[in-house]
């Protein structure tokens, strides 16, 4: 279902399609959980309205920062935005390979921790170390389920991914475990309690970003809510996959769902996550795995 | 990595300024230094100019949530001085105003600590009911905080029998909620793992420090001057002290919010004397101070606050020395802290509900 490559790369379901769903998962994010709190919540579009001040504010750069401390934001933001074009909802089938997926989702993951090393604050570096600790927490039981999953489909791309499972219905029914596995990791991955560790506000001051003013936390804070639809839409095409409208809808009810589990959990702390990520999630991808394989 | 981060003079997790310098080693922490002091505002010689009735008003600005019970251990020290005995209606009155600051003292607690682990609803919800006890608070008092309720001898005010439903209903409604969060947010696993086992403090450890209230409660020190040293009426309530023995930042959760159970029983049982008492008077005319020392002890919700104020028979005191929870409780965190990670150090410091402008004074 390939049109025109500019097609794909600038509207759907690149650049304006990803902008679009970004905000409203964002002012969702907002809206939903301040009523869950017992709050009426700002407007549904004040992340949009926030990015647009944030652009209109001064950019302070420390005067011992890295060279890095600009570059990260934007890296992080061009690397993330990458990720959506590969959908398989009229995206460039050609080049989407999972593997290059998990690389450049992990790209944006280092970014924050090089912006918080490269800010030249012991927070930032906390938070930067804190952020390197947490992927290497996730990235086993990530892997492991994302090899499952493809072993299973056949096909090492999105594409070739989600006409498996049109084919002989969703992976969720064949790989449980994997599922439970990818599903924990989406917190850690977008920087949701239970796994908000790296950017701890209250602990470490939003660690990474604590630096961070004006367009460069525009771009930075960009980029992590590009990220959240980024990652939940992988979690439906890699085992939900129906069609491109329930792809949307099933999209929408699992963000609610991590919403919710946000709204309901503190914050662990970084060996806890570890401990919950190698010795549970590990195990239960490797089941998956072990089943598929055999 | 050996790292020295900075919590404070400013930092989010703390609403006042002080400074904890953390020496870590990677997350690790081993050693925390205390630096106080950033919100010293002379009190304690303010006052030796000041009239003793104006001393009340000022040492209930000491702090905006023990605005109870600074003014309470202040005219008790006095009255120890001129040797006053409250009247009966005087002592009830005093108690529920005083126990209606530590329900709402504990449930803020609740609050705040809940979102330094980053678990906001708990917050928002703790804080939302906590506005029945303002309510309350405010219809009784005039005021939602500085309730401007002692004199030397006695009450300004009288609580009314208009007051006593709503407030009853208030205490209901309090009872039932916190009875809701120690059943499903205690059991709550990623609360579990921030609470149990962080921020020990031993037994031994707890008395040697002369730690108070609900921390030295929490580590099996069972002290609470309101047992110890009953004044007012609270020899003639029926209450439980609270002591737990685990000893961690979780045994501190629960004690406040144990106690708050506590303090509605103890309400109750004002409110009934009160309706044995009426018409009573609600104040003693105190004519002169004499010569002499006086000292007042105080439960406030956070511990025990000590007043000592020496008088040489004029209008104004010679000399006021306050002493606040959080002074002798502050010493502890450091023990607390030591092989904890660095994501402890908020919520531990939280844990003994610190107040650093009472304790700067």
């Amino acid at each position: 279902m390939s049109l025109n490559p500019l097609i794909s790369i600038f509207i759907i379901p690149g650049l304006l399609f990803t902008s679009v769903m970004t905000f409203l998962y964002a002012g969702m994010y907002r809206k939903v959980r301040a009523r869950m709190q017992n709050r009426r919540g700002p407007p549904f579009l004040q992340p949009f309205y926030d990015f647009v001040k944030l652009l209109s504010k001064d950019s302070v750069r420390p005067e011992k920062a890295g060279a890095l401390f600009t570059w990260a934001p934007i890296i992080a933001l061009a690397s993330i935005l990458v990720v959506p074009m590969l959908f398989p909802v009229w995206g460039l089938s050609f080049a989407g390979d999972v593997i290059v997926v998990i690389y450049v989702l992990n790209m944006s993951s280092i970014m924050l921790a090089v912006g918080g090393f490269s800010s030249a604050s012991p927070f930032g570096a906390v938070g930067g170390s804190r952020e390197v600790t947490q992927l290497f927490a996730y990235e086993l039981p990530l892997a492991i389920s994302i090899v499952a999953v493809a072993v299973r489909a056949g096909s090492f791309s999105l594409t070739g991914i989600a006409e498996a499972q049109e084919v002989h219905g969703m992976l969720f029914y064949q790989l449980p475990f994997a599922c439970i596995a990818f599903l924990s990791i989406v917190p850690a991955k977008i920087g949701l309690q239970p796994f908000d560790i790296p950017e701890a506000e209250q602990e470490i001051l939003g660690g990474p970003l604590v630096e961070y003013s004006g367009y460069r936390l525009a771009i930075f804070t960009l980029s992590n809510q590009v990220k959240v639809f980024t990652v939940i839409s992988l979690v439906v095409i890699l085992f939900f996959w129906q069609n491109w409208w329930m792809f949307l809808i099933t999209g929408g009810l699992l963000w609610l769902l991590f919403i919710f589990i946000k709204v309901i959990s503190a914050r662990v702390k970084t060996e806890q996550s570890f401990v919950f990520f190698w010795k549970y999630m590990a195990v239960l991808a490797v089941i998956d795995l072990v089943r598929v394989v055999i | 990595m050996d790292v020295v981060v900075q919590f404070g003079p400013q930092h989010l997790a703390l609403a006042e300024p002080e400074r904890l310098k953390v020496y870590a080693e990677g997350e690790k922490v081993i050693n925390v230094d205390i630096t106080m002091g950033y919100n010293h505002r002379g009190v304690e010689k303010l006052a030796e100019r000041k009239t003793y009735e104006q001393d009340i008003l000022l040492v209930e600005r000491i702090c905006g949530i023990c605005s109870m019970s600074h003014p309470l251990a202040f005219t008790q020290a006095v009255e120890d001085i001129a040797g006053v005995t409250l009247p009966e209606r005087a002592e009830y009155s005093r108690m529920i105003i005083a126990e209606l600051e530590r329900i709402h003292s504990h449930l803020l607690w609740a609050g705040i600590a809940a979102e330094i682990i980053g678990i906001e609803t708990l917050f928002m919800y703790t804080w939302r009911d906590r506005e029945f006890v303002l309510d309350q608070l405010e219809t009784i008092t005039g005021n939602r905080n500085h309730y401007a309720w002692n004199t030397v001898g006695g009450c300004r005010k009288d609580i009314t029998e208009k007051q006593i439903p709503g407030l009853l209903t208030a205490l209901e409604v309090v009872e039932r909620r916190t009875e809701h969060y120690i059943d499903s947010f205690l059991r709550n696993r990623t609360i579990r793992a921030r609470l149990v086992g962080t921020g020990t403090l031993p037994r031994d450890d707890a008395r040697r420090l002369c730690t108070v209230g609900p921390l030295a409660r929490a580590s099996g020190y069972a002290v609470d001057v309101r047992k110890d040293d009953p004044h007012l009426a609270y020899d003639r309530v029926d209450f439980e002290k609270i002591v737990l023995d685990e000893e961690d930042n979780m045994a501190r959760a629960k004690v406040r919010l144990l106690e708050v159970f506590e303090s509605v029983k103890i309400i109750r049982q004002a409110v009934a004397a009160l309706k044995g008492l009426k018409g009573k008077e609600i104040a003693v005319p105190v004519k002169e101070i004499p010569p002499g020392e006086g000292v007042g002890r105080y439960e406030a919700p956070r511990g025990e606050v000590f007043h000592y104020v020496r008088s040489n028979g004029t209008f104004y005191p010679e000399r006021v020395k306050i002493r606040a929870p959080t002074y002798a409780n502050v010493q502890a965190v450091p023990v607390m802290l030591e092989g904890d990670t660095l994501g402890d150090v908020p919520i531990t410091l939280a844990s003994i509900d610190p107040c650093f402008c009472c304790t700067d004074r």
